[in-house]
């Protein structure tokens, strides 16, 4: 039927009110029009107002693993998606150090709050440490970073004399409804770092959009509650809660809540519900309709564990009223609580097996979310890999005015850069882009062929927002680069896709004097020796011109040998017969090749040089390093001789150092 | 209509096509739109609805006046005896019916609760549209939302593999 068009207007209106990003994402495959408004900035700031993130599964914060919802869980796709996309052992954080290892701290929004030591702790005595621990938020699904700024002196100094002991916690805010949330967007997170004196609380907010530490004013404790006193051991198993913009703190030793209500950044204490509490088991607190919440206390000492509920009118703390108490079934316990979701375990002994499920403290409706009981663990909520979730901590850069290769493109702000950083010109990627509002974020050069010259596919174009171009991600040469505003000559583009957007680290790499994609990750989990059946994984449809990995060696013996791969460790191939760690393998993403621990933030105007060969990690990726080699005026390193296309016999160090012996030779045959 | 009960303000709205529609005051202030032009004294007289015709704009007074707080049209001897849940419940009856409209007045109502800012009105009209959507095709999508498929194969082949999980 020939209807007039809708209305920009009205279809924002009614698209906003699909249920799920995974609805978004089919009408955004609906036409262009539809598309460009799903993904603009506006649109996805309402949409997540207007929508939770979704539950996907639990990170397992001891063994840095995530555990996704899977089917019948509504999120599972999604969960899935993300599982695949997202590093979650936080490689791509900065400088590893055995010694000192980041631990995760907390999970918000798709954030994830990392801490370790300072390197050296600075002299106790004058002044606060500003965070004693170095700070990190990153986004483990796009591989983003921001490492946190001390607090400086005189902020910290200006407050408290650090007098006895006092307590901290760090935690990531929820986004709210506040003036300074709303002039943010999702892009963007804080952090509060608070500690407990024995005077008042004192707590420090970072906000990423300025990139500040800020003092929140606080009240001493008798002002806000008078005759309260601060126990000595206050700080026992002091745990962390949060419903309905309010953050509490409770703990063994007091019958007080601290009260933290986030819009007004508003400490207070109140009274704990007049009930007993069991040492070691921990209290959940849930979020009910009407701005109401929920604890529910384990009553001591009973089995099954009965606990107690108890409800009040959040913030505004008056009386604690009691409410039916429930029971679980024996083995099954309260971990926590996302939203009005009860997050709850069991390890019993059913047919069940061990799951964790949630339940909607409204409802009572109960979903099994996966079949693994972490024992340290966050949920982790977020939208997965898409439009919606496209948070970074980079700036980025505009590309609409690069009309052909070949132009003089002026060199974005750059960032901080760590010894390997460096920061890629995604900018020409523009220059052949048929829309120039879409650029690259991180060549895929799992597909580029194995000479110069070969096609290339274009990875997934995605549209630029103010910030939307993550350079970091792009790694590639510029050694040629030297501060803001210099002009920088575009490298020469190979063949593009029609309509494609050609990323110069695609360029750069098929120069490479080695374009030795091929050597590429696998799952390689289930290689034990010689010899082994490989199990061969999910096989995805091979790209034309998708290269094949080192699942060369699996897919020998894979019903279909196509399997596409992204990462390559190239950086310590020296020449054939060199043994490389395989990376760890994840499926071609939107984002293509996430080139993470090439990019790096460091300051405008600072040099960038290009980096020196480093080791990958096991899980590491070097993609461009290699491609950077190639066009840096001094490579430092060149990959000598690697000659992949010919498919040298080559040997690969499998997870555990077993070598194996099944892909000699037959690199070349795939 | 002028011998209403005193008190009563009523407010003359016009549509484009001529109609004249007189209204009690707290009915056309459901639209926020509306209620900012009195609030700001610019309806003495009659307030022209641009874009809207007159069998939209009747079918949205009618909306309003089963909406306007109790005391309103709905008549204040109803509310007084009816529990509130049973009254919600009701009204929810009167929306599902109310919204049984061919797709082209449905856009219609959309865009005119847009423009006359009616938050209830907005929620059920695209609510509904989106009950419709989420059951169809994408080829269905496009026919309903009256879209071409403007993408290249190539493109579109993008998205899906992009977003594979979501095609699931």
């Amino acid at each position: 039927m020939a209807l007039p068009a809708i209305p920009d207007e009205l279809l924002v209106e009614i698209l906003l009110r699909l249920p799920t990003a995974a609805d978004l994402i089919r009408a955004s495959a609906a036409c262009v029009s539809f598309r460009r408004l799903i993904a603009g900035r506006s649109f996805t700031r309402r949409f997540r107002k207007l929508h939770p993130p979704p539950l996907l599964g639990f990170l397992d914060t001891g063994r840095l693993r995530f555990h996704p919802a899977v089917p019948p869980h509504p999120s599972a796709p999604a969960a899935r998606a993300v599982a695949r996309a997202a590093d979650f052992s936080f490689d791509f954080l900065p400088s590893p150090s055995p010694y000192r290892p980041w631990s995760v701290q907390d999970v918000r929004d798709g954030w994830v709050l990392l801490e370790r030591p300072r390197p050296r702790p600075r002299r106790r005595g004058a002044g606060l440490e500003s965070p004693s621990y170095e700070m990190v938020v990153c986004d483990p699904l796009h591989r983003h970073y921001l490492l946190l700024p001390r607090i400086p002196d005189d902020l910290a100094a200006s407050v408290v004399g650090a007098q006895g002991f006092c307590h901290e916690d760090s935690c990531l805010v929820p986004s709210g409804d506040d003036e300074e949330a709303a002039a943010t967007d999702e892009a963007s997170f804080r952090v509060i770092w608070m500690l407990l004196h024995p005077t008042k609380p004192v707590i420090f907010l970072f906000c990423s959009g300025t990139q500040q530490w800020r003092i929140v004013p606080s009240l001493t404790w008798s002002e806000m509650s008078p005759g309260f006193e601060l126990p000595a051991h206050v700080f026992y198993r002091l745990m962390r809660h949060y419903a309905h913009g309010c953050f509490y703190w409770l703990s063994y030793s007091t019958e007080k809540l601290f009260v933290l209500e986030i819009r007004r950044m508003e400490f207070s204490v109140a009274d704990h519900p007049p009930c007993e509490r069991k040492l070691g088991e921990d209290v959940v607190i849930a979020e009910a309709d009407q701005g109401m919440i929920l604890m529910f206390v384990p009553k001591p000492d009973t089995s099954p564990v009965i606990y107690t509920v108890w409800r009040n009118n959040g913030g505004r703390f008056t009386q604690w009223q009691m409410e039916k108490p429930i029971t679980l079934d024996s083995g099954s316990g309260l971990m926590g609580a996302v939203g009005r979701h009860l997050l709850i375990y069991y390890c019993g002994t059913s047919s069940v097996g061990r799951s964790c499920f949630t339940q909607d403290v409204n409802t009572f409706q109960l979903e099994w979310v996966c079949s693994a009981v972490p024992k340290q663990t966050h949920a982790y909520c977020n939208f997965p890999p898409s439009l919606l979730s496209s948070p970074t901590v980079s700036t980025g850069t505009h590309h609409a005015d690069i009309q052909r290769a070949g132009v003089d493109v002026p060199v974005p702000q750059l960032r901080e850069s760590d010894s390997g950083g460096m920061e890629g010109p995604v900018i020409p990627a523009a220059a052949r882009a048929s829309n120039p509002l879409f650029v690259v974020e991180a060549a895929a050069h799992a597909n580029v062929l194995r000479q110069a010259g070969d096609a290339v596919r274009v990875p997934g174009l995605r549209e630029a927002g103010p910030e939307g171009v993550t350079l970091c991600n792009a790694g590639t040469p510029h050694a040629d680069v030297h501060g803001v505003g210099d002009d920088m000559p575009v490298p020469e583009l190979p063949e593009a896709d029609f309509g494609g957007v050609q990323g110069p680290v695609v360029a750069a790499a098929a120069r490479a004097p080695n374009p030795c994609f091929d050597a590429e990750g696998t799952p390689h989990g289930d290689v034990q020796g010689e010899g082994d059946d490989v199990p061969v994984p999910e096989l995805q449809e091979a790209n034309p011109g998708g290269v094949q990995g080192s699942v060369v060696a699996a897919a020998a013996r894979a019903p279909t040998p196509s399997f596409v791969v992204e990462a390559t460790p190239h950086a310590d191939i020296q020449e054939a017969e060199d043994i490389v760690p395989v990376p760890e393998p994840r499926e071609a993403g939107p984002e293509g090749v996430i080139l993470c621990n090439a990019g790096t933030p460091q300051g405008a105007g600072d040099t960038v040089l290009v980096p020196e060969a480093r080791e990958a990690g096991p899980g590491g990726m070097q993609g461009p390093v290699l491609a950077s080699a190639a066009q840096a005026p001094k490579p430092s390193f060149d990959n000598n001789g690697v000659e992949a296309g010919r498919g040298g016999a080559r040997r690969w160090r499998w997870g555990w150092g077993w070598t194996c012996g099944v892909c000699r030779g037959q690199v070349a045959e795939v | 209509m002028a011998t209403r009960e005193a008190g009563k303000k009523m407010i003359m709205l016009k549509s484009p096509d001529g109609m004249e529609f007189e209204v009690e005051e707290a009915v056309a202030m459901e639209s926020q739109t509306i209620r900012k032009m009195i609030e700001d004294d610019c309806a003495d007289t009659a307030i022209l609805i641009p874009n809207i015709n007159s069998k939209i704009l009747s079918r949205v007074i009618e909306y309003c006046n089963k909406h306007v707080p109790t005391t309103g049209a709905t008549g204040a001897a109803a509310s007084d005896t009816v529990a509130p849940a049973a009254l919600a419940e009701d009204l929810k009856i009167w929306d599902a019916e109310f919204i049984k409209v061919n797709r082209a007045t449905r856009f219609d109502l959309i865009q005119a609760a847009s423009y006359l800012n009616i938050k209830g009105l907005l929620d059920l009209t695209s609510q509904t549209t989106i009950d419709t959507i989420s059951d169809n095709s994408l080829e269905e999508i496009r026919s309903f939302l009256s879209t071409k498929n403007d993408y290249l194969p190539e493109e579109e082949q993008t998205i899906r593999r992009e977003n594979q999980w979501a095609f699931q």
